[in-house]
């Protein structure tokens, strides 16, 4: 084997574990796919890929506690509408427009708030476990 | 009337250890300053000793401590993608930062450093100086892409991007939050239950010595719980600054 060689079956093997996917390595002095070294390091990405999906589906279970969920809406919501009334009442006290600044500034924060609900909830519908027959939503 | 020791509140008082006055800033050390030493002193040693010996074949301390490291970077690779990886060191000193102040916090009679809001909320904002300032530097003024979401009308464009920049604004607040929020309901729970737990059983009555077994039970049901959600939240805590990080990288893709 020639140390080119080498390296292009080194940095296949690297992806492969680093980044869980296993590219056709180029087919050089004539080797056909049937390489035995390429099936062996096709059968690693598929072992590692199916590991990383495992791995990510354990991630979805965190934090299912109730106070945590709770917590996590709560937090969402309120800090938009606290950083939108303060930003109105900052606009308040520079321009002078009370209380129509803090009125709108509340109003804005809160449907900042009601956004960051929904695209919490979404999210975590998205990551939910749909079961095998239907494809994971947020794969590209 | 809660008996002298027993107000859920007190444990999270701060003491003065040594006073220190600059000028008008007082910056005494206190027991919360002791114990994020402690925690900085025991996450590095426990590094330190576990992996002094870097043997191939690691042994059982030197294989959590891949562990934790594999752990990170999987985060890092898979919410931020391969280039969030010149980040991991901030996330990792973090989320053993975090997870390390937590546990501590869980031996009895220590301080939980967590369990004060402006100790998360610096640690938000350091995560949110890092997103705005890597953001603008990398990518200048296309980095405002992140608050012009895609596929939105023309007619409400303006207003949807005022709510993008409020919801960017709450981020620090909201992580901050939900770090403080979650250790301080914990442990003023624990403390309240161990509390009735201790008032009903040196109470006077029969019946109430008894039925002391109940909130001891609770107590004993919400450790494990507690120890759960001490790593939970600096898993959330690290996973969302992953999630900033990537936006400061790839803003425009939501």
């Amino acid at each position: 084997m020639t140390s080119r060689d080498s390296l292009v079956r080194f940095r296949a093997l690297s992806r492969a574990i680093f980044e869980g996917q296993v590219d056709d390595m180029p087919i050089e002095n004539g080797k056909s796919s049937t390489d035995p070294d390429l099936k062996a390091l096709n059968a690693l990405g598929e072992k590692l890929k199916a590991k990383r999906t495992l791995e990510k589906q354990v991630e979805n279970v965190e934090g299912n506690t109730g106070m945590a969920v709770g917590l996590k809406y709560a937090s969402e919501f309120s800090a938009a509408t606290l950083v939108g009334a303060a930003l109105g009442y900052g606009v308040d006290h520079l321009a002078g427009s009370a209380p129509w600044g803090l009125l709108v500034g509340l109003f804005l924060g809160f449907c900042a708030g009601v956004m960051n609900v929904v695209r919490l909830a979404k999210q975590s519908l998205d990551t939910e476990d749909l079961g095998q027959d239907l494809p994971h939503r947020n794969e590209e | 009337m809660i008996a002298a020791g027993l107000d859920p509140i007190a444990q999270f008082e701060l003491h003065k250890l040594a006073e220190l006055k600059i000028g008008k800033y007082d910056l005494s050390f206190t027991n919360s300053a002791l114990i994020m030493l402690v925690t900085v002193a025991v996450a590095g040693l426990w590094l330190f000793l576990s992996t002094s010996k870097r043997s191939l074949i690691p042994g059982r301390a030197q294989s959590i401590a891949e562990i934790s490291y594999e752990f990170i970077s999987d985060m890092i690779r898979s919410t931020a993608g391969s280039d969030g990886m010149k980040f991991f060191p901030f996330v990792y000193s973090l989320f053993m930062f975090i997870l390390f102040a937590n546990m501590l916090g869980m031996v009895p009679f220590f301080f939980t450093s967590t369990s004060h809001i402006i100790i998360t909320f610096v640690m938000a904002m350091m995560v949110m100086a890092i997103v705005v300032g890597y953001g603008l530097f990398k990518h200048g003024f296309k980095f405002l892409k992140l608050f012009v979401p895609s596929g939105i009308p023309m007619a409400i464009l303006p207003f949807v991007s005022l709510l993008e920049v409020i919801s960017f604004l709450s981020r620090p607040i909201s992580l901050s939050v939900r770090l403080w929020a979650n250790m301080f309901a914990g442990h003023i729970l624990l403390k309240l239950f161990a509390g009735f737990a201790i008032m009903m059983f040196t109470s006077a009555g029969v019946l109430t010595t008894i039925g002391a077994a109940v909130p001891y039970a609770l107590v004993f049901a919400l450790i494990p719980l507690e120890f759960l959600v001490a790593f939970v939240q600096a898993y959330v805590f690290a996973l969302l600054t992953c999630v900033y990080l990537s936006d400061a990288l790839h803003p425009g893709h939501h």
